[in-house]
């Protein structure tokens, strides 16, 4: 691909605004949707980009392997280095503030105590709803599961019976979506909105953000381990010739 | 939501895994729109850079370094079909018990989530509550998620990474036998 001119011009007049793009998500991610994992990702496929267009050569110049060794190692210990510094002094400062905060806890106590109160109140409304429920209500309200079902099914049935190992992979993420899917659809709010306060405006119903915040991890942790799965496959490949599962089992039955 | 059964489908039948890969990229897409209808906007951000961005260039690669032809597989899918419609049927009986969709009071809903919802922009200053509760209450998965991608990448150094110093030697060698 190195002799496309338009590909070439064109990513390196792309190239700066993803990056841009990235740090926008990365520094606005407190306000609207996005954060490191997204702004990392967006990143991450500026640099693949570059290295599809101007080859794996000059990518590396730009980001050698040992600097890239040393950055994943360094980014883990500054999200658990931050965590640390935090808790200590948030320690710190609990024990500053513990007699103060003695004095003023009553009064939220007691406000909270109603707020449970009324939450009890509507769990009531429920089952007095629940013992009678129309047909019609129930497969509207439950259609969206067995959906999820079946697209988990679809990609069970690939993981299981397709001896292609890139299949099986896709297949499992078939599954994975299908979780995905399911845990969000568990947080929506009918009539809710996205869970980004808006300032003033009266009360506002916002879906579940709960939900959100454990696909966002389980999504990130899907990729890495996609990631490390292919290369498994591509290992294989190169040890038996084939990433066909019938014929490896063959080959290793053989000697 | 159709579409979505349609392509996933489509990725079941398709022999080219060419095909196969660019239809799972779709499928991503398609899953960040429905994540949007579900107001999870930074899910469906994530889902389309992830999902569609770098799972698809991930599988490319390997399909670069592999073969891109799915072979018939020999044995008949009789015993994963039954094993698959158990299990799904399993499943649907476990939906009689669900809440609706929907459902504001449904017992997920209850549970901590209004209480990140009212105090996270007090106690964070963080109106995206999504964010707030990722760096925030949830630090601890997040950490345990960094670890887990921390490992996947050392796998894959690991994995591929002697590959390479081995085909750095390999010409090597040939050059010295000759």
């Amino acid at each position: 691909m190195r002799h496309h001119v338009i590909l070439r011009v064109i990513a390196k007049l792309g190239i700066p605004f993803i990056v841009l793009f990235a740090l926008y998500v990365q520094f606005h991610g407190d306000f609207g949707p996005g954060g490191g994992f997204q702004a990392g990702v967006i990143f991450g496929a500026a640099f693949i980009l570059y290295a599809l267009i101007f080859g794996l050569d000059n990518a590396l110049k730009v980001a050698p392997m040992n600097l890239v060794i040393t950055f994943i190692a360094v980014g883990l210990l500054v999200f658990a280095g931050v965590g640390v510094a935090r808790q200590v002094s948030r320690l710190r400062r609990a024990r500053r503030q513990f007699r103060r905060r003695t004095a003023s806890r009553h009064p939220a106590r007691r406000a909270r105590s109603r707020d449970h109160g009324r939450r009890g109140h509507d769990r009531d409304l429920l089952h007095l709803r629940g013992p009678g429920p129309v047909a019609v209500e129930f497969l509207i309200g439950h259609y969206n599961y067995w959906i999820f079902i079946f697209l988990m099914m679809l990609g069970f049935y690939v993981v299981v019976a397709r001896g292609n190992l890139v299949k099986k992979i896709i297949g499992l993420n078939i599954f994975q979506a299908s979780v995905f899917l399911l845990y969000i659809s568990i947080g929506k709010v009918l009539g809710g909105t996205a869970p980004i306060i808006i300032d003033g405006g009266g009360p506002v119903t916002y879906s579940n953000p709960l939900p959100h915040v454990l696909i966002l991890t389980a999504i990130v942790v899907g990729v890495a381990t996609t990631a490390l799965g292919l290369s498994l496959v591509i290992r294989i490949n190169e040890a038996y010739g084939t990433i066909e599962e019938d014929e490896i089992n063959d080959m290793d039955q053989e000697p | 939501m159709a579409f979505l059964v349609i392509i996933a489908l489509a990725i079941m039948r398709l022999r080219n895994l060419f095909g196969v890969v660019m239809l799972s990229g779709i499928y991503s897409l398609l899953m960040a729109s429905v994540f949007v209808i579900l107001d999870a906007v930074d899910v469906a951000f994530t889902e389309a850079a992830v999902g569609a961005g770098i799972s698809t260039i991930l599988m490319l690669g390997t399909l670069a370094l592999t073969t891109s032809r799915e072979k018939v597989p020999m044995h008949t899918p009789l015993l994963p079909l039954v094993v698959t419609f158990v299990t799904g049927a399993m499943l649907v009986y476990g939906t009689w018990d669900m809440p609706a969709f929907g459902d504001a009071a449904a017992p997920p809903n209850q549970h901590v989530a209004p209480y990140y919802l009212e105090r996270s922009l007090a106690e964070t200053g963080v109106p995206n509550v999504v964010t707030a509760v990722l760096a925030s209450y949830r630090g601890y998965d997040t950490l345990g998620e960094l670890t887990v991608i921390f490992t996947a990448g050392i796998g894959v150094l690991l994995l591929l990474g002697r590959r390479r110093e081995k085909a750095a030697t390999k010409p090597e060698a040939g050059d010295g036998g000759s």
